[in-house]
């Protein structure tokens, strides 16, 4: 994941052939070839990972989603259409699943307070690798801005939260967000407005906290 | 433009979500108003630090931990009968779904001919059945079966316990349903029941006159076990009646025939 960048035509020829070979593992997976599932896994687990932590805010969530997400593809592989866009039937899996994972804690208090906690602590002992920068006062900060955005979209209902880190931090259209969701563009609008407002009143503590130091964002 | 309502549309106008008209006029709006620039700016802030919300880098141990356990479980799902892998093997849904449906329309165009034609159930003409019926009933007690211009009947079994009979005369249409061993309450259990705003007599009458007689009823008759079979005069009727393994339950098919297409 760390490779140089290609551009241009050399990029677009690369993604074709990345296109191609995950089809061919494809393939060889849905005739019950291990070894090709355990491929296809390899090249896509840092986004599935990536995008179960951004909607489930810890990576013991994350890595129960992902094992999940991988899971219900194997089970599903053989409704898998050939020529369809792997990643995106992948993404799709892993939104559900998140979204399940989500509803499931906020019917349970008890284990989202428990989740919460240890995910807490977790995240608090996990090192951020491009949150260094020499400065461990500004490191200091970003983890603990970071922290309580983490809870602040924690308190965001399953709905809005998805949207807002849909459109906002994956960086999807709204109407893929929509589709995504299962519901209409002017809902996801709807959402993300309430979300940020709510984020909006989050973030203000931390920049009141800061602004007199002359040390906010 | 309104500076309570402008909340929300800041909100959107941060991401990039309003329509290009709804941008233009909110940007013309913040170049004159001090409250609203503010609250844009605290929107961007918020969504800058929003932005600081990415995921750690997760090592190889994560991974390697994810792939191990997901063809751990898969190892250990069990696997599906051996009837249900041989049919995913010998046919796919669709062709399952395809021989289902040639089965269903081979039963019902096997069936087509019966259901449209029920003396047929029993390979006799309905007239043989109304003989036979009569016979039986006439060695027992009561009326025999009758054909009635108006309605047939036609029992694909008959039981002593309950008969049902049509009967036409010249002078006036009787339907009796008349019980011979079974109780009176269970009797009336039996016999089709007119909707309860219609009185028995009123329905005798109806019947008496689509059949142009007198409306009389059988003294000997309560009006209670009077049996609506009203139809037009000029349609025939065919009835088909099923006597189920229970005793007590017996179905009538009761159903508007065309003439070309009941035999003589």
């Amino acid at each position: 994941m760390t490779e140089n960048r290609p551009t241009g035509e050399a990029a677009s020829t690369d993604a074709a052939a990345h296109v191609d070979a995950l089809s061919a593992l494809v393939a060889r997976a849905r005739t019950g070839d291990r070894a090709a599932f355990e491929q296809l896994m390899v090249c896509t687990q840092h986004k599935v990972a990536a995008t179960a932590w951004r909607l489930l805010g810890n990576r013991e969530d994350a890595r129960d989603a992902a094992q999940e997400t991988f899971l219900r593809a194997y089970k599903y592989l053989k409704s898998f259409k050939t020529g369809q866009d792997f990643h995106g039937w992948l993404y799709r899996i892993t939104v559900n699943v998140c979204r399940d994972m989500m509803r499931a804690r906020s019917a349970s208090p008890a284990g989202s307070a428990a989740r919460e906690q240890r995910g807490g602590e977790f995240e608090a002992a996990t090192p951020w690798s491009h949150a260094e920068g020499g400065d461990a006062e500004r490191a200091a900060l970003l983890a603990q801005q970071r922290t309580i955005v983490r809870r602040a979209l924690a308190a965001l209902p399953e709905k809005e939260r998805t949207a807002v880190v849909l459109r906002d931090l994956e960086g999807l259209a709204t109407e893929e967000v929509a589709r995504l969701m299962n519901t209409r563009p002017a809902t996801v609008r709807s959402q993300i407005s309430t979300a940020r407002v709510k984020l909006k009143v989050f973030c203000e503590q931390i920049l009141r906290e800061k602004r007199p130091g002359g040390s906010g964002l | 433009m309104n500076c309570e309502s402008n909340e929300r549309l800041l909100a959107l106008h941060a991401g990039g979500d309003l329509s290009a008209g709804q941008a233009s006029a909110l940007s013309a709006h913040l170049r004159t108003c001090e409250d609203c620039r503010r609250l844009a700016a605290d929107f961007a802030a918020s969504r800058e630090l929003l932005g600081t919300h990415e995921p750690p880098e997760f090592d190889a141990a994560f991974f390697d931990a994810v792939r191990r356990n997901v063809l751990r479980e898969i190892d250990d799902a069990p696997p599906p009968p051996a009837f249900a892998r041989l049919t995913a093997l010998l046919f796919g849904r669709r062709a399952l779904a395809l021989a289902a449906c040639v089965v269903f329309l081979f039963a019902a165009g096997a069936l087509a001919p019966y259901l449209r034609e029920g003396h047929r159930l029993t390979g006799d003409t309905p007239q043989q059945v109304a003989d036979a019926n009569g016979e039986a009933q006439q060695e027992s007690d009561g009326p025999s079966v009758i054909d009635s211009p108006a309605i047939r009947d036609i029992k694909v079994k008959t039981t002593p316990a309950v008969k049902l009979t049509a009967s036409s005369s010249p002078r006036r249409t009787q339907i009796v349903a008349r019980a011979t061993h079974a109780s009176r309450a269970k009797r009336s259990e039996r016999v089709e029941r007119p909707p309860s705003h219609v009185s028995d007599r009123a329905v005798a009458a109806e019947i008496a006159r689509a059949a142009g007689v007198a409306p009389t009823l059988e003294e000997a008759a309560p009006a209670s076990e009077v049996a609506v079979l009203a139809a037009p005069a000029e349609r025939k009727m065919l009835r088909i009646e099923l006597q189920t393994g229970d005793p007590n339950v017996r179905i009538i098919w009761l159903t508007p025939q065309e003439p070309e297409k009941l035999p003589r």
